[in-house]
């Protein structure tokens, strides 16, 4: 069982994402922009792995993984993109920072492998946390 | 797009009948002197300046205005192609006519070819000549900047149209997450609870109407871009404008906890335009108002007949807006970062439609806001000529 950062701004689309995530076994942690997930993780400690939607008002998804890994503890975050923008330079972009990404609509099997996939490949094995 | 080829997109000197002003640059004071006696007895409304090198060129065309440039070839301070280069490059509105003792056809081609009219031969030219030259070179680079200008217009049209695409693409893609994200949830266990699958259900079929409202408004912005919404204005009465958008407010301020006022329009006030999609615009500004209204306050839609127009009121007690969103709410795909925050739904598509179809009716929308006070949006349409002029009818 991990720790799971969602940060999706349709509401839909985040109660979705954190659905299937649960379903998996997994803890989530669901917020809706991305200040707020930066306070969140600054308030409630480190996520195993982050989920993100790119194009958000506010703070957009690469902005955001990078300043939360700008958290001491976090450089090496596992992150997964799940974006409805396609083009591939967007993809590009997502993927320069390592991360996963994944278009909407999605399957969920695709992400519910990705993100299996990603937690292994991350050397931090999931602590038990505060959430 | 406008007929390129309408000589009232021309405004030439010489087509206005006025003094035609031409920079005579050329090293030689004899042939100078030859050519501005040749132009006054072939074409007095022409008057010549006359600079002898390319730097004093540069600096007459910098302080003054010319309509057309005559250039010898072998100039002290550049020869040949390259201080014509430098003429064009400083003064590209200007059209370039090379006059050299040169009869080259090489070099006459390249000259054009760089964006010289023309290129004559003195020993060859004559007053009446030279007469003609400047004034087809005058048109012709006024044919030339208009197609250039055109030609920008077009590129930009593509590129918005390039950036539409990929924004609608991802707006369309978000409610299509939900609805088969819900409806693949459904799939995957048939032995959900009924109660919960129902849930998801309706999730998908919310998320279908977002998207039929969406496919809607994109196909709206579309026909605005490439002229291909038509309009039908007619003289109608601006009750029945305001009539069905009342209705509607009454409709979602009920469900919403929102008190509506609406006073109705005196009869009789005749506007041009075209009342179905007016209506859709008042109901956009009514939807609007109700969403970001918090329960318990109030939206109203009132109007009056001022100065020749309807003048179309909706107002609210509700969020407001930021004074520093104010310019940007116009804007295709803008939403305040507040509205998305309180997760109010929507695309940012609405007030842009609303503006482009109330400017396509000669009318006018604006709007005036204070944050936590309220917003109003007013709309003013064109009276129908009868009535701005009492008294003729
Ligand atoms: N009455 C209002 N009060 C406060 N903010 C408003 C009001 N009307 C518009 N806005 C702001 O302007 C933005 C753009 O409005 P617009 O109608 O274009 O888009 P939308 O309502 O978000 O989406 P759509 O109309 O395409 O469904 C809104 O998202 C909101 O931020
Ligand atoms: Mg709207």
């Amino acid at each position: 069982m991990a720790r799971i950062l969602v940060v999706d701004d349709d509401p839909d689309v985040l109660a979705l994402v954190s659905f299937r995530i649960r379903k998996a076994g997994h803890k989530v942690i669901a917020v809706s922009g991305g200040q707020e997930a930066l306070e969140t993780v600054a308030a409630r400690g480190a996520p195993d792995l982050a989920v993100l939607d790119v194009t958000m008002p506010d703070l957009d998804g690469l902005t955001l993984l990078q300043r939360l890994r700008a958290h001491a503890g976090l450089e090496a975050l596992p992150a997964i993109f799940l974006s409805a923008r396609v083009q591939p330079e967007d993809i590009e972009a997502g993927r320069a920072l390592g991360a996963t990404y994944l278009t909407k609509p999605f399957v969920a099997t695709a992400l519910l492998n990705a993100i299996n996939a990603s937690l292994e490949e991350s050397s931090a094995a999931p602590t038990d946390g505060g959430w | 797009m406008t007929d390129i080829t309408s000589p009232s997109h021309r405004h030439t000197s010489a087509a206005r009948g006025e003094q035609v002003k031409v920079l005579l640059v050329e090293d030689s004071c004899d042939y100078a002197e030859l050519v501005c006696d040749m132009l006054e007895e072939s074409a007095p409304e022409l008057s010549v300046t006359t600079r002898s090198g390319i730097a004093d060129a540069q600096a007459a065309l910098s302080g003054e205005k010319f309509d057309c440039v005559i250039m010898d070839l072998g100039l002290p301070d550049a020869r040949g192609l390259t201080g014509m280069r430098r003429l064009v490059a400083c003064a590209p509105e200007n059209p370039v006519v090379v006059l050299t003792g040169r009869d080259d056809d090489v070099i006459g081609l390249e000259a054009v070819k760089e964006g010289a009219q023309d290129y004559l031969v003195k020993a060859r030219t004559d007053g009446d000549l030279l007469a003609r030259a400047i004034s087809y070179a005058i048109e012709r680079k006024s044919v030339a900047l208009e197609l250039a200008r055109h030609a920008d217009q077009v590129q930009a049209f593509a590129e918005r149209q390039r950036d539409f695409v990929a924004s609608a693409s991802h707006e369309l893609r978000t409610p299509l997450t939900s609805i088969m994200g819900y409806l693949e949830l459904v799939l995957d266990d048939p032995d959900a609870d009924p109660q919960e699958s129902r849930g998801h259900v309706e999730v998908a079929y919310r998320n279908s109407q977002r998207l039929l409202a969406l496919v809607e408004d994109l196909l709206t912005v579309n026909g605005l871009d490439t002229g291909n919404l038509p309009l039908t204005p007619a003289a109608v009465d601006g009750r029945e404008i305001l009539a069905p958008a009342a209705d509607l407010a009454q409709g979602l301020c009920a469900l919403a906890g929102v008190s509506f006022e609406y006073e109705p329009l005196a009869a009789g006030v005749i506007v041009q335009a075209d009342a179905a999609r007016t209506t859709k615009v008042l109901e956009n500004l009514l939807g609007n108002a109700v969403k970001f209204t918090p329960p318990d306050g109030s939206v109203h839609l009132r109007a009056q007949a001022r100065d020749g127009r309807l003048e179309i009121e909706v107002g609210d007690t509700g969020i407001g807006i930021p004074a520093n969103d104010i310019p940007h709410i116009f804007e295709r795909f803008f939403r305040s970062p507040d509205a998305v925050r309180k997760a109010v739904p929507g695309t940012g598509l609405g007030l842009s439609i609303a503006k482009s179809l109330i400017e396509a009716q000669s009318g006018g929308i604006t709007v005036a806001s204070r944050p936590g006070e309220g917003t109003t949006f007013t709309v003013s349409l064109p009276l129908t000529l009868e009535q701005s002029w009492p008294g003729s009818s």
